[in-house]
């Protein structure tokens, strides 16, 4: 990949990340800062290690993107934020919760949340493309760091033995300093070869 | 990932955090010898040449690559058993062909437990599937593979 490839990429995670992260932020009510996005080629043994230790728990809120420019998103957050997020998103709809159901009801709003900021990151990143990016109902899931980063690394092996990491870290500097979220954005393999292409920098 | 090792009693090997990948186990406790390997693929790519990529990425090379290291160590043939766990399917989106990369935990099983009983290896237990993630830890010991799931305990197969 060209140092101008690197780029597009940056710039594509910078401006579909400020979308995702603005959606989230009049979500929860927050002030949200979001950090320079990070392209990194991380040979795939060590793109675990890189996030955390393989046992910590996490959150991930994964959607898919089938057409016209086929790849996963990610929204990635330590486990205890995860529960915190969602009371906060459940407190600003103010729907009255039903204490039996508290977990199946913040695992939907965290769904939701999902949607919307990783549809957001998608709708940017199509009207750059003028294209129309249809997203997957969002799948979430609470396990091992390690077990979570297994599946989409696996997306990488698929094409050699190294990954492009691109992501960005987001944080709320206004009531929890160590927040670690970020969004990964993670192509199909062979999906930014015809980016690079429709962009005009292949 | 995509690693594969080989020890000698006492020591014990450990992967954490297996998701999708298949933590592949095999020993020979006569020889005293054990190998694991974290397999992330079934196959290697259609279009590439395996040359340069690591055999013990993929299901269909780590396994004949385990047996003849361990083979290699001193261990015998007719005695090597196998054990193994891993293969989760950790995000669920509704299926269609083009999320099969998100379904590569079954794939995994599925050339895995295929290519053992190419090679005739006896497989004496296994914990595969599901929804969690796993870490595991093989002792040379007792021979017997420790799982654990997130929330859910530690249990011995």
């Amino acid at each position: 990949m060209n140092p101008l490839q690197k780029d597009v990429i940056k710039e594509i995670s910078n401006i579909g990340t400020g979308h995702a992260a603005t959606a989230l932020s009049q979500l929860l009510g927050r002030r949200i800062d979001m950090a320079v996005p990070l392209v990194e080629s991380i040979p795939l043994e060590e793109v675990c290690e890189h996030f955390g230790a393989p046992e910590e728990p996490i959150c991930a809120v994964l959607t898919r993107c089938e057409d016209n420019f086929p790849c996963n998103i990610v929204f990635l957050m330590p486990e205890e934020h995860s529960a915190r997020m969602g009371d906060l998103l459940l407190q600003r709809i103010s729907i009255p919760c039903d204490p039996d159901h508290i977990e199946e009801i913040r695992e939907s709003a965290l769904a939701e949340a999902g949607n919307i900021v990783l549809g957001a990151f998608m709708n940017a990143l199509g009207d750059m493309m003028h294209a129309f990016m249809p997203l997957s109902v969002p799948a979430v899931a609470h396990d091992m760091l390690g077990a979570l980063m297994d599946v989409l690394v696996g997306i990488y092996g698929i094409s050699g033995d190294m990954a492009l990491v691109v992501n960005t870290p987001l944080s709320f500097p206004d009531d929890c300093d160590d927040f670690t979220g970020r969004v990964m954005l993670i192509p199909d393999p062979g999906a930014l070869d015809s980016l690079f292409v429709q962009l005009g920098v292949a | 990932m995509g690693e594969l090792r080989v020890i000698s009693r006492p020591e014990s090997m450990v992967t954490l955090g297996l998701g999708s990948c298949i933590g592949l186990v095999l020993y020979d406790a006569e020889a005293k010898i054990a190998g694991m390997s974290h397999i992330m693929l079934p196959r290697p790519p259609q279009n590439k040449p395996d040359t340069g990529l690591k055999p013990g990425k993929f299901a269909e090379t780590a396994a004949p690559f385990l047996l003849e290291s361990l083979m290699h160590a001193g261990a015998r043939r007719n005695r090597i058993r196998a054990k193994l766990a891993g293969g989760a399917r950790m995000f669920n989106l509704p299926s269609s062909s083009k999320t099969s990369f998100l379904a590569v935990g079954e794939q995994n099983i599925k050339a895995t437990l295929s290519m053992l009983e190419k090679l005739s290896l006896v497989i004496v237990s296994q914990d595969l599937g599901g929804t969690r993630g796993r870490s595991i830890r093989f002792d040379t010991e007792t021979w017997m593979l420790e799982v654990k799931t997130l929330g859910q305990g530690v249990k011995e197969i």
